[in-house]
């Protein structure tokens, strides 16, 4: 009962997701996009948060590292084209993650936490200073990339392509989340030591999982900046990177699809708080209700209450 | 239950094995041997060393002094991880699980790592199903149900899932520390004669650390004593119990242990 309240759940908003923007605003579509590419992004660090049961505060540098990918290639190479594009700002994620993994999943809890927060704003303040490379503090404009020869027309348009990413990233994340692999990141969490005395290699299952997440959360940089038209040094910063925790928060990061629930409903609330003065007191206060009320987020939150409403029905 | 000879090659065996922490003595000079096959029992009072020895074994701990030697091989200086791949297996006196996966995914994973099959990105873990199957056998083996995270499991089924998963990596050496401590008296008898049969049909060899003196006598062919790090008197269980010195050293164990 409960997993078909579930499944009619989800096929009801991936219809709306489906249908919807041929009816939406095309700000509204915009949104949609934002929050989808956040929520690739957001899927991503769950998976290494969630599952593997680390917190990184420098995520956003996989954001910015796509985003640059995609400026640089395009400003100094010429390069056009999401086939291009997307593999290589991959290869290009993972291998920044494999870098500073090999630092940072020697250390666990808060102090993995700091040494990724390090690293994102060592690359925050590579990126602004290089002014002549990387256009400083002004970014590079970016038009967006062409898919196959075609070229997007329209908010629409992009946010299909974006939509379907979204679908393919969230499978991959799935299927990689319930792997052996996936499993084995998990009894990493729950017990490190336990997984030593099986003959695994800890160290090995949280540097995988941290390049994985880098990876996909590349892909994001991607979508973004082809989104916004712009790369900024921002992106690099702790801001970006708090903003993918507090979407897996919020959402739930006990939940495989709550992180991306967080994220869609993050950047609906930000555009909606925005207009008033003080919005991030409002969403410093949402973020103390969500932790005192609702730990498990959202989608934690919802699933609760269905879990309550379906006994009462049965009583 | 062969391998009780004294010719047979020892399997592992120890030469003046050291292991002190600060001020305290936990191994002090220890020489043990175990012949394949066999189950030795190690007992003593509390804080005679009997885990820091099983861990000297397995690599939980690193040596101050001696050598540890394998299969005829000087393994002192392998690591843990490689320890376990060669097929030193431990199990934890307090239960070391994984709290939110189940049982059946816990012992899938110990099957997926002694096929060297855990960095495999794809299917998911329900499509192995040989996997599976065989985890299924030794969830049925060790009497713990498949589906329910480790975190619901009552503590004996826990202990029962500590010990399964130590035993489906089909170690050449299991060790088992204390199998039986936090379960009650009552189920102390029944978690036993869950986990020995499966050690004795599969004729692994096997090093227990056990408080209870009725377990000792009944499944084991040798126990040793162990007092303040040093091996106190070893041979066959019946025999020993009747030294007085031992029943002495054991006095806490045997009166709380009633035999």
């Amino acid at each position: 009962m409960l997993q078909r309240f579930y499944r009619t759940a989800l096929i009801v908003v991936l219809l709306i997701l489906i249908t919807g923007p041929i009816y939406f605003p095309s700000f509204v579509v915009y949104l949609l996009s934002y929050g989808l590419i956040m929520a690739i992004a957001a899927l991503a660090l769950n998976l290494l948060l969630g599952y593997t049961g680390l917190m990184s505060f420098g995520h956003g540098m996989f954001i910015g590292a796509g985003a640059y990918t995609v400026a640089l290639m395009m400003k100094y190479v010429g390069i056009h084209s999401f086939e291009v594009l997307l593999p290589l700002s991959i290869l290009i994620s993972a291998g920044l993650a494999a870098l500073v993994g090999c630092f940072c999943t020697r250390q666990i809890e808060i102090y993995f936490a700091m040494v990724t927060l390090a690293f994102g704003e060592l690359l925050f303040v590579l990126c602004s200073k290089f002014y002549g490379f990387t256009g400083g503090t002004d970014g590079i404009r970016v038009k967006i990339p062409t898919l196959f020869g075609y070229v997007f027309k329209g908010s629409v348009d992009f946010y299909y392509f974006v939509f379907s990413l979204f679908l393919l990233c969230a499978l991959a994340i799935w299927v990689i989340c319930n792997s052996p692999f996936g499993k084995a990141i998990q009894a990493v969490r729950d017990n490190a030591q336990r997984v030593e005395y099986l003959g695994l290699l800890v160290m090995k299952y949280r540097l995988i999982a941290f390049i994985i997440s880098g990876a996909f959360t590349g892909i994001a940089g991607v979508l973004m900046v082809s989104l916004t038209g712009h790369a900024v040094p921002e992106s690099f910063q702790v801001f970006t990177s708090i903003t993918i925790v507090f979407m897996v928060l919020l959402g739930g990061h006990t939940t495989f699809l709550g992180p991306a629930v967080g994220a869609i409903v993050f950047v609906f609330l930000q555009a909606w708080l925005k207009p008033l003065f003080f919005w991030q007191f409002f969403l410093g206060g949402a973020i103390i209700l969500l932790v005192v009320f609702l730990p498990g987020g959202v989608l934690g939150g919802i699933q609760l209450w269905a879990a309550k409403a379906l006994q009462r029905l049965r009583s | 239950m062969g391998g009780q000879s004294p010719a047979a090659a020892p399997i592992l065996n120890t030469a003046g094995v050291f292991k002190h922490f600060g001020e305290v003595h936990a191994v002090d000079g220890v020489d043990l041997s175990i012949s394949p096959g066999e189950v030795l029992s190690i007992v003593g009072p509390n804080g005679a060393g009997k885990t820091t020895l099983l861990k000297l074994l397995n690599g939980g701990h690193e040596l101050d002094r001696g050598q540890v030697f394998f299969l005829g091989e000087d393994i002192s200086r392998v690591s843990l991880v490689q320890r376990v791949n060669r097929g030193i297996v431990y199990s934890f006196q307090i239960p070391a699980l994984f709290e939110n996966l189940t049982a059946m995914e816990a012992v899938g994973l110990v099957l997926l790592a002694r096929r060297k099959k855990t960095v495999v990105f794809f299917p998911v873990m329900e499509k192995f199903t040989e996997i599976r199957k065989e985890a299924q056998e030794i969830l049925k083996m060790f009497n713990v149900p498949e589906d329910f995270p480790a975190n619901l499991l009552p503590h004996g089924q826990r202990k029962l899932l500590d010990a399964a998963m130590a035993f489906a990596y089909r170690p050449k050496l299991l060790l088992l520390d204390e199998p039986t401590s936090g379960v009650s008296t009552a189920e102390k008898a029944k978690v036993m004669d869950t986990i020995m049969p499966n050690i004795e049909k599969s004729n692994t060899t096997t090093v227990i650390v056990e408080h209870d003196m009725e377990i000792v006598l009944r499944y084991s062919q040798r126990m040793i004593v162990m007092d303040q790090g040093k091996i106190f008197a070893q041979g066959v269980p019946k025999e020993v119990m009747e030294n007085p010195k031992v029943r002495e050293v054991l006095l806490g164990i045997l009166a709380s242990g009633k035999t």
